[in-house]
């Protein structure tokens, strides 16, 4: 290695790694630099030892969480602007079809109602609340029943149809069977598929139903109509949301996150931006318990939050923490059969 | 961390995949995109709008290569893409354009990468001459103050830095990609 007496190199390349060389000693590095391969080598390395620490500095600068949650409010954004549809579906339509389609309609009439009293036996799972159900149909669906929910079967499916009932909210993890499409029959809406996963919801006290597809693909039917070619409301991708006004002939498509919508068939409990509302009405269903509103300012509040496991009064604990609210628990009455009733917990202001 | 599994975590929309991914390749993409785009900012916006891309058009993604190589690659397009379409004009031909004998394109890191990368090798040094490179490089301490603060001259300071510089590039020459164009060579 060639040096010029006097110049300790290893001390200037240790001031160019650290950026603090002057130009002048950078002309003498340069020229060493040059000087010979091995001397070009060692340069080398230091230069990568250098750009690679000032490389992961720089990494470690960026903010990661904050341009996370950007994404979030970006993809929630854009594909509400681009993917809300709202479908006006209009019975006059049907209508005016009606003379030509009478007769063939009738004719499914009968068949629909055959399929309820034939020599089929029927089984019913009914879930109470605070209660969740996991089962398997004839055909190997799977079923995850929720909380105050009830699904009617066959004990085997015959015919061209899988009919089911349902009422509350129920997860489907349908098996695969084109030449038989699986019906949920939900009240006013019929939802019907080949072989996918999707969480239907239709619960008496709500005011919509409520469809959430996670794979594969299905398509809504609205059940009073008797033609079955005319019954074809829309169709659903995975990803979406479909939610039936029940007193408007309107349905609403929304992209989302299913993640929320079936976290419940995995034990867990999942609020987003839900207000306390719904936050309540989940809480009311997923333990049993009924929780009131007493001060109606409580119902701007906003919560995010997964829960698995935690008791009611944990979550309930929490949540007077994290906002001004005070609760108060108001145990079940005892009934005369020796048994409880349910508990009451009332929310105010603090 | 299985590749195929992240990868058809994105294309279902599987949001704890999404975040996990995200998490893990964000500031890598930054640092990555800021080489060309010279601005962090910048960097930030167009690594953010392609994730935002890669969810809104999760069903159609198709990875041939690696998960890794998709999004560098993907990343340096969007920034060059950008550079081109940004007048650049004069901010560019003012500024003293740095190091134009690196080539970037294969210093794809992650930042869990490098930092295991570099902490990994420092681990190595024996421990007075760890302690002293470490104030040195990641504290910022200068020379003087290293040497006030541990009871030593100032030339033994130096020294343990210089001893600490010969091992470290020994060490990681072979992980890091080359920073020089040869060409270079006179």
């Amino acid at each position: 290695m060639q040096q010029k007496k006097n110049i300790d190199y290893d001390q200037l390349l240790a001031s160019y790694f650290s950026g603090t060389i002057s130009e002048e000693d950078e002309k003498v590095l340069e020229e060493w630099k040059n000087a010979s391969e091995e001397n070009l080598n060692i340069f080398e390395e230091t230069k990568k030892l250098r750009l690679s620490m000032n490389l992961l500095s720089e990494m470690k600068g960026y903010n990661t969480p904050e341009a996370l949650s950007n994404v979030h409010k970006k993809t929630y954004v854009v594909s509400l602007k681009h993917q809300n549809k709202i479908i006006f579906y209009c019975q006059r339509i049907a209508a005016i079809l009606f003379f030509p389609v009478l007769i063939a309609g009738a004719i499914y009439f009968m068949h629909g109602n055959k399929i309820e009293s034939s020599s089929v036996a029927w089984q019913n799972i009914t879930t109470s609340g605070g209660i969740r159900s996991q089962f398997q149909l004839p055909d190997g669906t799977e079923v995850c029943l929720n909380s105050c929910s009830s699904l009617k079967y066959p004990s085997s499916f015959t015919g061209k149809f899988r009919d089911v009932k349902l009422k509350g909210e129920a997860f489907f993890h349908v098996s695969k069977n084109k030449k038989n499409p699986f019906i949920v029959h939900m009240g006013k809406i019929n939802v019907k598929v080949v072989g996918t996963k999707f969480d239907a919801m239709n619960y008496d006290d709500e005011k919509c139903t409520e469809v959430v597809l996670t794979d594969g693909k299905v398509q809504l039917m609205d059940s009073s109509i008797a033609c079955s070619k005319n019954r074809l409301i829309t169709e659903m991708k995975p990803g979406q949301r479909a939610v039936y006004e029940n007193g408007s002939k309107k349905i609403i498509l929304n992209d989302v996150n299913p993640e929320k919508y079936i976290s419940w068939t995995k034990g867990q409990l999942i609020f987003k931006d839900d207000s306390i509302k719904e936050v309540v009405r989940k809480l009311n269903r997923w333990f049993n318990v009924k929780i009131k509103i007493a001060d109606p300012e409580i119902n701007n509040y906003i919560y995010t939050a997964t829960f698995q496991n935690e008791t009611i009064e944990q979550i309930i604990n929490l949540f007077c923490r994290t906002s001004p609210i005070r609760y108060t628990v108001v145990p079940g009455k005892r009934l005369k059969d020796g048994s409880y009733g349910i508990k009451t917990i009332i929310l105010n202001k603090k | 961390m299985e590749e195929k599994y992240l990868i058809s975590g994105i294309k279902n929309k599987n949001k704890v995949v999404f975040d996990f991914v995200f998490n893990y390749y964000y500031s890598g993409l930054c640092a990555y995109s800021r080489h060309w785009a010279d601005d962090s900012a910048v960097a930030e916006d167009i690594v953010q709008d392609f994730f935002v891309s890669l969810w809104i058009n999760s069903s159609k993604l198709e990875i041939t290569s690696s998960l890794k190589s998709y999004f560098f690659i993907s990343v340096k397009n969007r920034t060059l893409n950008y550079l081109k379409h940004v007048k650049v004009k004069e901010q560019y031909k003012n500024k003293v354009i740095k190091d134009p004998s690196v080539n970037y394109t294969d210093w794809t890191f992650t930042e869990s990468e490098l930092t295991g990368i570099i902490e990994k090798s420092i681990q190595k040094l024996p421990p007075r001459c760890r302690e002293i490179f470490i104030l040195n490089r990641i504290k910022r301490k200068n020379n003087g103050e290293i040497a006030e603060k541990l009871g030593l001259s100032k030339r033994t300071v130096e020294l343990q830095i210089s001893n600490a510089l010969k091992f470290l590039r020994v060490e990681l020459k072979d992980f890091l990609p080359s920073a020089i164009l040869f060409w270079l060579l006179k």
